[in-house]
């Protein structure tokens, strides 16, 4: 059978592939001056990618390799969203390369690298396959986390992030043993037939699944995983912390959505309470001590841990057990998190875009230093405002849709409570968000008190930087009022997670 | 592993071995003295390589003894050779009342779940145990007629049938055979994105390696 594997399917991969080693060694042979072209060639190469990947797979549903990697259209979906994603922080990081970084080559070269790990994560069909390319992508975070080795806070987050990165695999890789063990198999639809077969699940099983959320937990920083994060996010440079919140984690969801849907989906009364456990977890505790914060970067780390709590509300809520006991997929919940994860993406790169301008005209990310951010840079508190409004999920901007799909799907399977839960925490938000946008345009400077670092600079905004938050600015309010064509996209990608492919012959089940 | 008849020998094999492994695993995270906890660090990582063979995986095991007793092990010596002023062990804290209770629990857990659990491919395992008996203690002979060896040897002489390498019983007898066969074939796709993966880490290390007058 793998004479017959049609590798032109591949082709966008290797397109990402090859444009990740042409970046990197451009760098080599361009004079200094004109490197500044690199991160466009890597976009141009995204571009085509995408372009590539749109063209040769759009009505296709096939399985490589015997299951091994799967195109469909939820691969599709998450193809296209993530590289645009990466593209988009590719871009958003232009300035910051220049002002911080030597040798952009191997910047951009590893973060494209990265990009093919995040679309591997979702077309992989099986748990080996899924772990390297999650390692793929781990592996150039940690280089990029530590890219700045001279400040002795991105050493020190980075640090912490490669060893509990490695800790987490390792979790997750004996999981996957155990699983295999009982199973006998790493593929997603031969662990669902085992599943099926077997509805009294094996304690090795149950401890195998465990260890691979808890390893999963760790890589989206879900509570009780999630204490890497703050310091992570703030010690790295800030397109990186973009990077981190959301290009990795809506990977790694893009993985769960997966696994959870086509391979554990029959075992939902197993699980669906210990993930609605961590759900209500995470999203409590990451909005509660997202209060507390006084570092801008620490408060986005929390509140992404907690929109990481929405998520797996909809995770939870994946199944939907009918009358006659059979479990039905919830497309609902699915498009939901899809949706979810895009109007995320969009508003925290605005925010975190707005954070590394900022930065790096005042080098300071104190909430108390965006005192008169309005004043200077009207731009710049607008993007910012309506970017922690849309997190929020106020109506008009993107977060109030994407969460209303979202916990819809989880009223409907039965987590009225969480639901509930999930919009008391979206209010908590809305208090810490709030007072940012307060410093940014209310505060005045009372008499005695000194300059903040915001009101002492000189500002402008680069022009990359100008246009990318233009684009983000209107994404937000577009996907608020008009999001009707995005929820049809991830509907068809639901579509696709929900059907049961042909099983082809495969060598090793 | 209990059960199979002539097996005895795996058996004391494998407690002789295992025992080494946790013995030299005790030693490492106890002895004060760093350099001696990485000599003992390659003796468990070489007791883990005999537990490979006793499991028919030959190639795991050549490849444990090459990168974790060869590379990573040599690697680790260097380094306490190269850092001179290595400080004698890790001073003492109060948590370590708390790790030991947490490691026994997780251990008592691990061991629970290996008693209980039906790993099903442990099957095709102790079916084929008696080979490997016969292998140890040197009785074992590619001409003998016994039924499990005709078998055996069929898979060894002959490169495995089409569509055969995935089969369990394909997986413990020829498990070098079947790795490569899977390296190229089913999961290709995976072995290539781990070349990616290894080359994004190298140039990684190199960058973060470069010296600060190389930076300009």
């Amino acid at each position: 059978m793998s004479a017959n594997v049609n590798v032109n399917l591949l082709t966008p991969e290797f397109i990402l592939a090859g444009m990740g080693l042409l970046v990197l060694s451009l760098d080599l042979v361009l004079p200094k001056a004109r490197r500044g072209i690199l991160p466009w060639i890597g976009v141009a190469g995204l571009i085509a990618a995408v372009a590539t990947a749109l063209i040769y797979r759009w009505d296709r549903v096939e399985e490589l390799y015997g299951g091994v990697f799967i195109a469909d259209r939820y691969s599709l979906f998450f193809f296209a969203f993530l590289v645009i994603l990466g593209g988009a922080v590719m871009i958003a990081s232009v300035d910051y390369v220049k002002q911080h970084i030597k040798f952009p080559g191997e910047y951009y070269g590893i973060l494209i690298f990265s990009i093919l790990g995040m679309v591997l994560m979702a077309s992989a069909g099986e748990l080996l396959t899924a772990y390297i390319a999650m390692e793929l992508l781990s592996f150039s975070l940690y280089v990029l986390v530590a890219l700045r080795k001279y400040d002795s806070k991105s050493n020190e987050s980075a640090a912490k992030y490669i060893l509990l990165g490695a800790f987490s695999s390792a979790i997750m890789l004996y999981g996957i043993s155990m699983v295999w063990g009982v199973t006998g198999t790493t593929f997603y639809d031969g662990i669902a037939a085992h599943l099926t077969a077997n509805p009294d699940l094996d304690i090795g099983l149950i401890v195998g699944l465990s260890l691979i959320v808890a390893g999963l937990g760790f890589k989206v920083a879900a509570v009780p995983f999630h204490m890497w994060a703050p310091d992570v996010y703030e010690g790295a440079p800030t397109p990186v912390t973009a990077y981190l919140a959301i290009g990795s984690k809506a990977a790694a969801f893009a993985l769960i959505l997966r696994l959870f849907s086509e391979g554990l989906l029959p075992a939902i009364e197993d699980w669906r309470v210990l993930i609605a456990t961590l759900a209500a977890a995470t999203m409590v505790l990451g909005n509660l001590v997202a209060i507390r914060q006084e570092n801008i970067k620490r408060m986005l780390a929390y509140s992404s841990i907690g929109q990481v709590g929405y998520l797996l509300l909809g995770v939870a809520s994946l199944g939907v057990v009918d009358a006659g006991g059979a479990v039905v997929f919830s497309e609902r919940a699915s498009t939901g998190i899809m949706v979810h994860l895009v109007g995320y993406a969009v508003a925290n790169l605005a925010a975190f875009l707005v954070v590394a301008v900022v930065y790096s005209r005042t080098g300071s990310d104190q909430i108390s230093d965006y005192r008169g951010l309005a004043k200077k840079s009207p731009y710049l508190s607008l993007v910012l405002s309506v970017a922690l409004f849309s997190l929020a999920g106020l109506p008009f901007f993107a977060g109030f849709v994407t969460k209303f799909y979202l916990f819809t799907a989880g009223a409907e399977a039965g987590f009225l409570w969480l639901s509930g839960l999930a919009m008391v925490a979206s209010l908590v938000s809305l208090y810490y968000y709030l007072r940012v946008i307060q410093r940014a345009y209310v505060d005045q400077p009372s008499e005695g008190d000194e300059e903040t670092a915001v009101e002492r600079s000189t500002f402008f905004v680069p022009l990359t930087s100008w246009l990318m938050l233009g684009v983000l600015f209107v994404g937000m309010i577009l996907i608020g009022v008009w999001p009707t064509e995005l929820a049809a996209a991830a509907d068809s990608a639901s579509d696709a997670l929900g059907t049961v492919r042909d099983v082809s012959t495969a060598l090793v089940r | 592993m209990n059960g199979v008849e002539g097996s005895s020998v795996t058996d004391v094999a494998f407690w002789v071995v295992s025992a080494i492994a946790i013995a030299a695993s005790i030693m490492v995270v106890t002895l004060r003295d760093i350099f001696r906890a990485a000599l003992f660090l390659a003796l468990s990582f070489l007791a883990v390589a005999g537990l490979y063979i006793l499991l028919r995986a030959e190639f795991l095991a050549v490849v444990q003894i090459l990168v974790y007793v060869g590379a990573i092990s040599i690697l680790i010596v260097f380094a306490i050779v190269l850092v001179r002023d290595m400080p004698g062990g890790g001073k003492d804290n109060h948590l370590k009342v708390v790790a030991a209770t947490v490691a026994a629990l997780l251990g008592a857990l691990a061991i629970f779940v290996s008693y209980n659990s039906d790993f099903t491919n442990l099957d095709a395992l102790e079916s084929s145990n008696a080979d490997v008996a016969a292998a140890l203690t040197g009785t074992y002979d590619l001409d003998a007629s016994n039924a499990v060896g005709d078998e055996y040897e069929d898979q060894i002489a002959v490169a495995p049938p089409e569509g055969a390498e995935g089969t369990e019983i394909g997986i413990f007898s020829n498990s070098t055979g079947s790795i490569g066969g899977l390296f190229i074939r089913d999961f290709v796709l995976p072995f290539e994105a781990v070349s990616v993966l290894l080359l994004a880490a190298m140039i990684g290390a190199l960058a973060l390696l470069r010296q600060r007058g190389e930076e300009s």
